[in-house]
């Protein structure tokens, strides 16, 4: 008893470093990912990142996933049928899934992947604490509108009239008017071209064209990857936000990395699953932004791209 | 020692010396067996605390100056660690401040703006931090711009001469801004860079400073220490956490960051702080020279100190173990120790038992065993000698026994009883004579031992009459050691001689003795003394009541005799005043006529005057003399008479006269207010009236002793007073003599009509007085006399006679 006893005062003198690693909880995570264009592709990188992260999707994790594939009229519905599997975090990809999943709930933490004007969409209150369900990233293509066109003017010193492929974006009518003075500003025309929905484009590039068009300015909005294609079939030369499009045949881009966004986004939902409060988690911006060219399309084209614009260029497709 | 006499009977109390001394063996026992526990603990407990102290305090020590240290080395790696990635962000910035030196090499004459905006956009590619740069000539003026997110400006021509940027770079070739955040988030910081030659001008950056992260995420500390900056204002710069940088997080609340900038940079080691998450961490920092930040490396105190709690962990087994090992040994030589001891006591105690045989068996070969060989050498010794001491007693004790056996014949044949009470009055001892005469039975001495139980027996059998026990026990036990010699008698009425003798020694004896036939014989001869001496004084009595009477009989004759002789020259003396009297009157007559001087006549008529009153009161007291005598014969004629009617007021109108002149006679300072109420219609009443005027005689002159001795023992005021009444109730009539006298005792009032019975003193009262009247009352006239009395208030007779007298005609005359 005595030996007991002695043992367990010596116990309790003891401070044994707690052992702080504390085993994961068992149950299964549900993550909404709602893309306002096409998902697949993101789907997959937020899989990726999440499954770097410890979430796999065979044990405790279930990614419900809906995508808009630019048809924003459907996004209500479909954050709905999310909402209704009652997940833990919805990512949102791009402003209009954003705020289509903004009206549906307030309670369930909402990561926007990426958000182009978080702020002025009303997403959040401020960068550092965005005060509300959502957080997540902010890409910067409304800063970046008017840069574009330096990388325009690098390889069409000359254009006198280009035209600007915008569609329901909420954000382009903004974007629009940045990009037209800014344009003006160079003695450069600009006119916006809506195209609604991807089947539109083909007309709108028809209109373009009409229009005397020496070059489609394509601003920030989800991917439809059928645009490039149209271009070229029309012959216009394309530069875009959104530098995905290079490699699939859009002739330049100028702006952040987008696979970094849902990277970034499946840590913020990391985060979130691990408690943290999206109010309190500020909204990161990209640092780093690429210019990409591709010089299949300018030859394509016709075009000669300047020694000096290739040195500069981050990425050159061949 | 006390020794009980009295073998038949339960033993007193006192001898019973066998089993106290195996009580107190008993008793050591169990003191041993507590000794012998208390011992074997001590001694594993002293052996455990020398150990455990030893232990304890090694352990303490070696656990506070490895702690002590362990904090110090920890504290220097991570300082060291600090410097190193100060360093590096040191690096950081120089690196950026070097990449800017090549674009102000050129002066801003040689070489176009558009070389110049390509080598500001090959900068930008090249060095990832720089978000925006832009290009001063000397003057201080904006030639170029070139930015990550804006468009390119080239010759804005905004002056910049008066800024810090341009300014503080001229002055010394390389400018270090403030941070600030872009969007309230991102921190950044203008970094302005002056060429070789001045003409070159100022190339300003602005660092994106979040890139650091990159620096600071790479710095690893521990497992879960952290490195970040802040600075001068406390700002958290960098951070592995980026969101906190974003956060625009103010760091400057934190002590430990407070210290390094009162301190230049350097923080000494802050015990117990706590970093930005709350959790508590040691923290070493560094300053980053050029930029006056400071880098901080913090290491959870959880992680940092896991070594030393392990090395506490080990302390404390190594402690548990020795201690145990202390605890076997201690019991382990506690044993060793206590078990010779153990043996000593034991053989000693069996010796101190009266085992002498006891032999002591150590062969520790140590002083142990050397006491114990010298116990059982004294055991031995002690064996001879108690041998020899146990034949002495044997001895001895036979010759007690015999002389005891002696003593009780003689104790139990002694013709009193005998009881010993020892100093604690306790019973020591008795003897059959006392019990027989106590009728005390077998069975109180089996239960009873002290003298306040022998008292309570003695009391609770009725000895000492209907008396409370505790009374009597507090007497008797206060008196316990007098000397004294009392009779007293017994319920059953013998009567004994107790003797209550004091014993030297303490303690006392009582001695009983039945001493009832003495005192019978004793009574007996004391009663026949008496009854003669009684019988002796009544006759003396008897005999002055005889001469007495004899005396007022023959007064009687005396006073008849004498009043006869008195009444005739009483006669002449009453008849020749009287005639004496008419004589002056004709004297008077005759001299009025004769022819004499006026002086003469008028002495004359004084004289006569003189001589008339003169005679007058011989008359008077001559015929109130008659009227004595006439009484007196009256009183004293012989025989009762005849019965007839008489006026009764008239009979006690005449007796309260005689008795108040005979009293007066006999006394003469005597007085009396008399009282009369005499019922007019008490009318004629058939009576002897001599007898019945002797009973009133007798009754009133009663009264009048009385009221008088009261007066004698009363103070001034008194007044004495003797009324008489009477009262006619038809056939019958109530003649009541009241006096406010000394009245009748109870016990005397039963007596008073017995013959010779007085209270007088002896000489003035015969005791026949109101014997007498009872007689003439009640036999004579068929009355009653009855007799109302209260003493010291009054005294009244109340005589009830019938009107008619009955026919007992053989009524004695009267008595004399």
């Amino acid at each position: 008893m005595r030996r007991r006893e002695f043992l367990t005062a010596g116990s309790a003198c003891l401070i044994l470093a707690a052992d702080t690693a504390r085993a994961e909880p068992s149950r299964t995570w549900r993550v909404a990912l709602v893309t306002s264009g096409n998902g697949a592709v993101i789907r997959e990188m937020i899989r990726a990142a999440l499954a770097s992260m410890g979430y796999d999707e065979d044990k405790n994790l279930i990614v419900d996933f809906r995508e808009a594939n630019g048809r924003y009229a459907v996004l209500p519905e479909l954050v709905a049928e999310l909402i209704a599997l009652r997940p833990d975090v919805i990512i949102a990809e791009a402003t209009p899934a954003i705020a289509a999943a903004q009206k549906a709930t307030s309670g369930i933490p909402i990561v926007m992947a990426p958000a182009t004007d978080p702020i002025g969409s009303g997403f959040v209150k401020s960068f550092t604490h965005p005060g509300g369900n959502i957080t997540g990233v902010a890409n910067m293509f409304g800063d970046l509108t008017a840069k574009t066109l330096d990388i325009l003017r690098l390889v069409f010193p000359n254009a006198k009239k280009i035209g600007v492929l915008i569609s329901d974006n909420p954000t382009h009518p903004a974007l629009l008017d940045v990009a037209k003075r800014a344009a003006a500003a160079t003695g450069i025309a600009a006119e916006g071209f809506t195209a609604r929905n991807p089947e539109d484009i083909e007309a709108t590039f028809v209109q373009m064209k009409d229009a005397n068009c020496e070059v489609v300015y394509v601003l920030a909005d989800p991917p439809r990857p059928v645009l490039p294609q149209i271009a070229l079939k029309f012959a216009l030369p394309t530069i875009f936000q959104v530098n995905s499009y290079v490699s699939l045949g859009g002739l330049m881009s100028y702006g952040p990395n987008i696979p970094s966004f849902f990277t970034m986004a499946a840590q913020y939902v990391d985060r979130i699953l691990k408690g943290a409060k999206p109010a309190d988690l500020p909204v990161e911006r990209p640092t780093t932004f690429e210019f990409k060219i591709n010089l299949h399309t300018a030859k394509a084209l016709g075009l000669t791209i300047p020694e000096q614009v290739l040195l500069m260029a981050d990425q050159v497709i061949e | 020692m006390t020794i009980s006499l009295h073998q038949d009977t339960p033993p007193p109390p006192a001898l019973t010396p066998v089993p106290a001394a195996s009580a107190l063996g008993q008793e050591k026992a169990a003191a041993g067996g507590k000794s012998r526990s208390r011992l074997f603990i001590k001694y594993v407990a002293l052996f455990v605390a020398v150990v455990g102290v030893a232990l304890l305090s090694n352990g303490i020590f070696e656990v506070i100056f490895y702690y002590r240290e362990h904090r110090a080395a920890l504290i220097r790696i991570q300082h060291e660690q600090a410097v190193a990635a100060a360093a590096k962000i040191g690096q950081f910035i120089k690196e950026i401040e070097s990449q800017l030196g090549w674009t102000t090499q050129l002066p801003w004459s040689a070489g176009s703006i558009e070389q110049r905006r390509f080598d500001a956009l090959r900068l930008l590619r090249q060095v990832p931090a720089i978000t925006e740069l832009a290009q001063l000539d000397s003057n201080g003026k904006e030639r170029l711009r070139v930015s990550r997110l804006a468009m390119n400006v080239i010759d804005s021509g905004l002056d910049f001469s008066k800024d810090p940027k341009f300014t503080e770079a001229m002055a010394n070739k390389v400018y270090y801004g403030p941070v600030y955040f872009r969007r309230e988030s991102e921190p950044y910081m203008t970094l302005a860079v002056t060429g070789t030659r001045k003409e070159a001008g100022v190339s300003i950056a602005e660092v994106n400073l979040k890139l650091i992260w990159d620096v600071v995420s790479q710095i690893k500390v521990g497992k879960h220490g952290r490195a970040y900056v802040v600075d001068s204002k406390g700002r958290l710069i960098a951070h592995p956490d980026i969101s906190l940088v974003l956060r625009n997080t103010d760091m400057s609340r934190l002590p430990q960051v407070q210290a390094a900038q009162a301190n230049g940079g350097l923080s000494d080691d802050i015990k117990g702080a706590l970093n930005i998450q709350g959790q508590e961490v040691l923290t070493a920092s560094a300053p980053i020279a050029p930029l006056r930040w400071t880098m901080f490396v913090e290491l959870p105190v959880q992680e940092a100190y896991a070594s030393l709690y392990a090395a506490l962990q080990r302390l404390v087994i190594v402690l548990l173990a020795a201690s145990i090992f202390a605890v076997l040994a201690g019991i382990f030589l506690a044993r060793r120790m206590v078990g010779p001891i153990q043996a000593l006591r034991a053989g000693a105690e069996r010796i101190g038992g009266g085992d002498f045989s006891q032999r002591i068996s150590i062969k520790t070969g140590d002083e142990l065993e050397r006491l114990a060989d010298q116990f059982n050498d004294m055991g031995a010794r002690l064996q001879e000698s108690y041998a020899d001491l146990e034949a002495k007693v044997e001895g001895r004790t036979k010759e007690l026994a015999r002389r005891q056996s002696e003593l009780r014949v003689t104790f139990d044949n002694m013709g009193d009883g005998v009881v010993m009470f020892d100093g604690e009055l306790r019973l020591v001892s008795w003897n059959r004579n006392l019990q027989q005469i106590l009728d005390i039975p077998d069975t109180f001495f089996a239960t009873s031992r002290t003298y306040q139980d022998y008292i309570a027996h003695l009391v609770q059998s009725g000895d000492f009459g209907d008396v409370d026990l505790n009374t009597e026990l507090r007497n008797f036990t206060a008196n316990a050691e007098r000397q004294s010699t009392i009779e007293r008698t017994r319920p059953d009425g013998r009567v004994l001689e107790v003797r209550h003798n004091p014993v030297p020694a303490g303690g006392f004896v009582l001695i009983y003795r039945d001493i009832t036939e003495r005192k019978r014989a004793e009574e007996e001869i004391r009663a026949a003394r008496d009854a003669a001496e009684k019988a002796l004084a009544d006759l003396r009595t008897a005999q002055d009541r005889l001469i007495q009477t004899e005396k007022l009989a023959s007064l009687g004759q005396l006073t008849a005799g004498i009043a006869h002789e008195i009444k005739n020259p009483l006669n002449f003396v009453n008849n020749f005043s009287s005639v004496s009297n008419e004589l002056i009157d004709e004297l008077t007559d005759m001299l009025k006529s004769a022819a004499i001087d006026n002086g003469t006549r008028r002495e004359i008529d004084e004289l006569t005057q003189m001589l008339k009153a003169n005679l007058e009161k011989v008359v008077q007291h001559g015929k109130r003399a008659d009227s004595i005598v006439k009484n007196m014969l009256l009183h004293s004629r012989e025989g009762s008479g005849e019965h007839r009617p008489a006026d009764i007021n008239a009979i006690v109108e005449e007796s309260l006269n005689l008795a108040y002149h005979g009293a007066r006679a006999e006394r003469p300072g005597f007085n009396i207010t008399l009282k009369r109420d005499l019922d007019p219609s008490a009318g004629l009443v058939d009576i002897f009236p001599q007898e019945i005027t002797r009973v009133l005689l007798n009754l009133i002159s009663n009264g009048f002793y009385a009221a008088t001795k009261r007066k004698q023992g009363e103070a001034d005021g008194f007044e004495p007073t003797l009324s008489a009444s009477t009262k006619t109730l038809g056939d019958k009539v109530a003649i009541r003599i009241r006096d406010n006298g000394t009245g009748i005792p109870k016990e005397v009032r039963e007596k008073i009509f017995n013959p010779f019975f007085t209270t007088k003193p002896a000489g003035e009262g015969t005791g026949l007085g109101l014997s007498m009247s009872h007689d003439i009352v009640v036999k004579q006239h068929g009355g009653k006399i009855e007799v109302a009395t209260e003493p010291g208030v009054f005294t009244e007779f109340i005589i009830t006679l019938p009107r008619k007298l009955a026919a007992q005609s053989d009524t004695t005359g009267g008595r004399s």
